[in-house]
């Protein structure tokens, strides 16, 4: 079994694990729990996927493209990393929570809840990716 | 938002039962079964997330290798599959907050497959991939694409709403009277 083959294996047991984690960060850390790992997967991702490169929004992509950087293993892991992001962060419950703030006529709680998501969840993907250029810069992983 | 709800268990019986979107600040551990739950959950939610996407980008005949208009048929496809989500877990929401189901079930499906399902990170991604590369370097380009960056993100954010809102009406609720 190659590197590639095991990462699509190992990608749904990454995804659950990023739904226990988030799980677990709803229910210690409180309202902020899904908040924090939105923002936390985000990050994350920026900085995989900008290792990876354009277009590797799917782990079979980057397989079919050769898009990949040295040995095999580190795309691979990559993978499996934006795998697991997908499932930490999410969005139907931001939708929901949002929609109940609708709901009880709290538009500005919903407005600002999809502000916080959405904006600070890119502003955090960039801010991985950025970490993740600077550092493939030093150890010249990158391309 | 903050609920004075100690257990989040529904053992007590005059109580309204929590929403399984609503997140007290629980002490007490949630339980093993629940956390397998979201852990089964999450690996089908995952599952179901690949198998959509990839059916969707090849039935729209999306290039693998990334091409300029590669963020926008990303975004469709993942829009589609976070919507759905969306208004599936609004359903569930209302239907679990009236129904007494076993607290496991609807965690499971709603945390773990729904909530993994859907994702926040790849809608963002599919911007940030666009910025190191050469296509676009002018200053007015770059700033075209953050505009529909964040138009997109926005329409996104209202259309979520809209799907919840829709499945929480099916679902059978009108009002948040069951809670707060």
């Amino acid at each position: 079994m190659t590197a590639a083959e095991l990462a699509l294996w190992l990608v749904p047991l990454a995804g659950a694990l990023g739904a226990v984690t988030r799980f677990l960060l709803d229910w210690y850390v409180s309202v902020r729990g899904v908040l924090w790992a939105n923002l936390a997967g985000s990050f994350l991702a920026g900085a995989a996927t900008a290792l990876l490169g354009r277009g590797s929004l799917h782990a079979t992509d980057v397989m079919a493209s050769g898009s990949v950087l040295g040995p095999a293993v580190l795309p691979a892991a990559l993978i499996v990393l934006v795998g697991f992001t997908t499932a930490l962060t999410t969005f139907s419950t931001v939708s929901v929570r949002s929609a109940e703030q609708v709901l009880d006529r709290q538009w500005g709680a919903a407005m600002r809840m999809w502000l916080t998501h959405l904006g600070g969840g890119l502003a955090a993907a960039v801010a991985g990716a950025l970490v993740a250029w600077c550092l493939s810069g030093v150890t010249g992983l990158a391309t | 938002m903050s609920r004075s709800d100690p257990g989040g268990a529904p053992d007590h019986p005059g109580s309204p039962v929590p929403s399984i979107t609503s997140s007290p600040s629980r002490r007490r551990h949630p339980g093993w079964r629940v956390i397998l739950a979201v852990a089964v959950g999450g690996l089908v939610g995952s599952l179901l997330h690949t198998g959509t996407t990839r059916t969707l980008l090849s039935l729209a005949g999306a290039s693998p290798a990334g091409a300029l208009d590669r963020p926008l048929a990303d975004t469709a496809v993942l829009v589609v599959a976070n919507l759905v989500g969306s208004f599936l877990l609004g359903m569930l929401t209302a239907r679990s907050a009236r129904w007494n189901r076993p607290t496991w079930l609807a965690t499971g499906l709603g945390v773990g497959v729904l909530g993994s399902f859907t994702t926040l990170s790849g809608v963002l991604v599919v911007w940030t991939v666009l910025l190191p590369h050469g296509d676009v370097t002018d200053p007015a380009g770059q700033l075209i694409i953050f505009g529909t960056a964040v138009l997109a993100l926005a329409v996104q954010g209202l259309s979520g709403s809209a799907a919840a809102l829709g499945g929480l009406y099916l679902g059978g609720m009108r009002e948040r009277g069951l809670r707060s």
